[in-house]
């Protein structure tokens, strides 16, 4: 009978418990997600903005100078949840905060929603532009910490700064902040002037010896657009270039297999748009006969005509010539555009790491790469070969 | 010993047993006063009572008619108080003629006859379902499984129902530990009634309290057959319409007759199917819990905020909300059950129906919920064995509270949790939980009797 009696203790306790919620139990409605992070670097009224570099236009607003102490502005998009999904549109909203430190910015943007900030399904991280000239690493060391941030999130530089970009709303966008998404981790559109990064790799980046961060920049295009076809190269914590479209569907051919994207090439007046169906890129470390380090690039890949403008017909003896073409014009672009990222001095393809796990000495390896990178030369050997699709006449 | 007074004290005795029953009949048969008769009116035939016994007692003499009387198949000369009392009982007519006693067969059946399978209803193939008769029941058996090693052993269990209990095994084939712990388990059995095989599956299983069924209990002779070939006993009971089959495993559960008859990839894409029922009936709402309170990080944005939305009214935490729109749905499915065939309809429209999109534009639950709810209701049913059905039904409230304990953690380890168990239990000695058991008979290509 006591034992019984005991038994309905513990059930009724147990039922009990279950009935006092407490804190810590917050469903999903009670938590507001923050779909995108932005940050952004606000002039400090001391400096008048003399420390700053090119490209800060539209950041500081001004209303917040005379505060001398905050340096950073941290906004955060919302969505608001929308129980209809039949309604056609999620809505948001954007709100920030300016703080000397993001925990700080955190603490405080907490006292402008009503709900529990919850990071868990912030995909998108932007820099501000001009918070990325000057150093990244206080946010990506906040950002690898922050235990409810996935780093499987995407990162950009944002210009003119991560707030514009983030109070954009574009017309296509049904989930708050997914354009970013889409298009950053190439889930929907899959541009070949998009370079995407997740954060894992920008943290592992970043502290790499020999291997160095490429970012995309998100710029704001209009009122309601926004235009990823540019990148930026970072060495261990701020911008140091930024490369054009072109450049950065280059360095998107010489990094990733597959690429989806098509080519011109002129050849007698006439020119040849060709699409790529696969390509392939590698590179080899290999000591010249006068003692420098030649980075020897072989590019290559297939690709099918899709138009010429003279509608000249198509022989296999005019596609070799196309082909023949269009590798030269590939080692050309390829080797002067490596010239450029090398004369930047950072090192987004890894040549260092190369090197240092070519090496044996691993005492000194590091000093050896710095000597040795100056002195890069480069070589590219292309081999493109198009074909075409036939004729019925 | 003179034996007249010794039959005449038998009569006696008897008639002092059975006097006060409303159905006890006395009479005496024949010219000579030398016969008498003593039966249970109810239990008897009549017919065959006034064709066989009372009619020819008048044609024959008392000689005659003795040698008529023990003539017929089943009919047993006997001395035994104990004997006579309890084949009286069962419906035999104690006849003494001059000194001796006989017991003549006039047992009276009512059963219905044989229905097809409704519990375990397949697509095609055999339709019959085991009846309430022993007799037909072994016919049913003995008719699907011609072989000379089918070994039939009755006994009695049940001090006042004295419920016929037959243990049915392939004796080339069986596993004579299993055999063997059966026998012990029925003989230990002791009770006043046992008129159902869910009892059965009961006294003889090895805990007392556990979750999951260990013995198959099933209304289909083909599958008794099946697994009499396989090496298994199976046990059968007079007056119930269900026959229990030991050993089993968990896989036995999932296992349709359907599955036989299925070309080879498709009866393995419907035990895939059955397998994923099983999986999302149990899991489903402790899921929505952990995702909803704990972890809504795993879900994509838009199904986040989809729930999000669609929690906005719900003025609850989302384990009350599950808890009460699944307690709604068993209680639909029991009214359902219960409710005579004529207004079944009714429940399940006015509870499905009207009630799942009252509820959800009250804003008491959410739309995602009455997904779930229905996900997990549609699912539970895909397991073809009854038992096994229940046990899912009572299982994911537990996998619910640790949702709404731990959340996903909560969910794995609880998980953890039922495969340990699962995989401690044992049905007659062999393990539960195997995945490719072993048969207990190997035969040349598995190829069935019969």
């Amino acid at each position: 009978m006591r034992k019984w009696l005991y038994l309905w203790l513990v059930i009724l306790l147990g039922t009990m418990s279950l009935l006092l919620t407490g804190c810590q139990f917050k469903d999903v409605d009670r938590r507001a997600f923050v779909l995108a992070f932005g940050i952004d670097s606000v002039q400090k009224e001391e400096q008048g903005g003399q420390g700053r570099e090119e490209g800060e236009e539209g950041e500081g607003k001004g209303k917040d100078k005379g505060k001398g102490k905050h340096s950073i502005e941290v906004s955060l998009k919302l969505a608001i949840p929308e129980g209809d999904p039949t309604k056609r549109n999620q809505e948001a909203i954007v709100i920030s905060q300016i703080s000397s430190s993001i925990p700080e910015a955190v603490r405080l943007l907490k006292s402008k929603v009503d709900k529990e900030l919850d990071f868990s399904h912030c995909k998108t991280l932007l820099f501000g532009e001009a918070y990325a000239r000057n150093n990244i690493s206080e946010m990506t060391d906040w950002m690898v910490r922050r235990r409810d941030i996935q780093l499987i999130a995407y990162n950009g530089v944002a210009r003119p700064t991560a707030k514009e970009v983030l109070d954009v709303h574009p017309k296509s966008e049904r989930v708050p902040a997914y354009y970013l998404i889409l298009s950053l981790g190439k889930e929907g559109t899959e541009s070949p002037f998009i370079v995407s990064t997740f954060s894992y790799n920008l943290r592992r980046h970043l502290t790499e010896q020999g291997l160095d961060p490429v970012l995309p920049l998100v710029e704001k295009a209009g009122e309601d657009t926004l235009l990823i076809n540019k990148a930026v190269l970072l060495d261990n914590q701020r911008v140091r270039a930024e490369l054009t479209p072109d450049e950065a569907r280059m360095f998107n051919l010489l990094t990733q297999r597959g690429l989806r994207t098509s080519f011109n090439v002129e050849m007698d007046g006439n020119i040849y748009s060709y699409n790529m169906e696969s390509n392939w890129s590698k590179f080899k470390l290999v000591k010249s006969n006068k003692g420098k380090m030649v980075v020897q690039y072989t590019v290559g890949g297939r690709a099918t005509l899709e138009d010429n403008t003279d509608a000249i017909e198509m022989t296999g003896r005019i596609l070799r010539a196309v082909s023949k073409a269009a590798s030269e014009q590939w080692e050309k672009d390829i080797k002067q555009f490596l010239v450029k990222v090398h004369g930047t001095g950072v090192d987004p393809f890894g040549w260092g790491l190369r090197y240092s796990a070519m090496s044996w000495n691993n005492a000194t390896e590091l000093e050896e790469w710095k000597r040795i990178y100056p002195e890069l030369e480069f070589s590219v050997k292309a081999d493109v070969q198009v074909r075409y699709s036939g004729m019925i006449r | 010993m003179p034996t007249k007074p010794n039959e005449q004290k038998m009569e006696e005795w008897l008639v002092e047993q059975l006097t006060g029953l409303m159905d006890f009949e006395e009479r005496s048969l024949g010219n000579s006063g030398d016969i008498k008769m003593i039966y249970l009116r109810s239990l008897t035939d009549s017919d065959t009572v006034k064709r066989f016994i009372v009619v020819p007692s008048y044609e024959m003499d008392v000689q005659e008619y003795e040698n008529y009387i023990f003539s017929f198949p089943g009919s047993e000369k006997t001395k035994d108080r104990q004997q006579v009392m309890e084949f009286v009982m069962k419906g035999y007519i104690f006849i003494r003629i001059k000194d001796s006693s006989y017991l003549f067969d006039a047992m009276k059946i009512e059963f219905s006859g044989i229905s097809s399978s409704i519990t375990e209803a397949i697509v095609q193939g055999p339709n019959d379902a085991l009846t309430e008769n022993i007799e037909i029941n072994v016919n049913l058996i003995r008719r699907r499984y011609q072989s000379k090693q089918l070994r039939i052993e009755p006994l009695t269990i049940g001090n006042v129902s004295q419920t016929t209990v037959v243990v049915m095994y392939d004796d080339s084939r069986v596993d004579r530990d299993v055999l063997q712990e059966m026998r012990k388990r029925l003989s230990e059995i002791s009770v006043d009634i046992l008129q159902s095989a869910g009892e059965l599956e009961k006294f003889i299983s090895e805990r007392k309290y556990r979750i999951f069924p260990t013995t198959v209990v099933t209304e289909r002779p083909d599958r008794v057959v099946f697994n009499l070939a396989a090496g298994k006993v199976a046990v059968l009971m007079n007056t119930v319409g269900y026959a229990v089959i030991a050993p089993s495993v968990f896989n036995d559960f999932f296992t349709a007759m359907d599955d036989k008859i299925q070309l080879p990839l498709v009866g393995w894409f419907m035990k895939l199917i059955r397998y994923i029922g099983l999986f999302l009936t149990v899991t489903l709402p402790a899921f929505y819990v952990a995702f909803t309170s704990y972890n809504p990080e795993i879900l994509k944005i838009q199904i986040t905020l989809l729930i999000a939305g669609s929690r906005a009214a719900v003025p609850y935490p989302s384990f009350i909300e599950v808890v009460l729109m699944l307690l709604m749905m068993e209680f639909l499915i029991e009214a359902s059950l219960r409710l005579p065939k004529a207004i079944g309809p009714t429940a399940t429209t006015v509870g499905g129906l009207i009630l799942g999109q009252a509820a959800t534009q009250a804003g008491l639950v959410s739309n995602i919920m009455i997904i779930i709810v229905s996900a997990v209701a549609i699912s539970n049913f895909v397991i073809p064995l009854n038992m096994m059905a229940f046990t899912v039904r009572v299982l994911k409230y537990y996998l619910i509270f640790f949702a709404a304990t731990f959340g996903l953690i909560g969910i794995v380890v609880s998980t953890v949790g039922i495969v340990m168990y699962l995989s401690g239990m044992r049905s007659f000695g062999k393990p539960y939980l195997e995945i490719f058991p072993k048969r207990a008979y190997q035969g040349k290509g598995d190829k069935q009797h019969g």
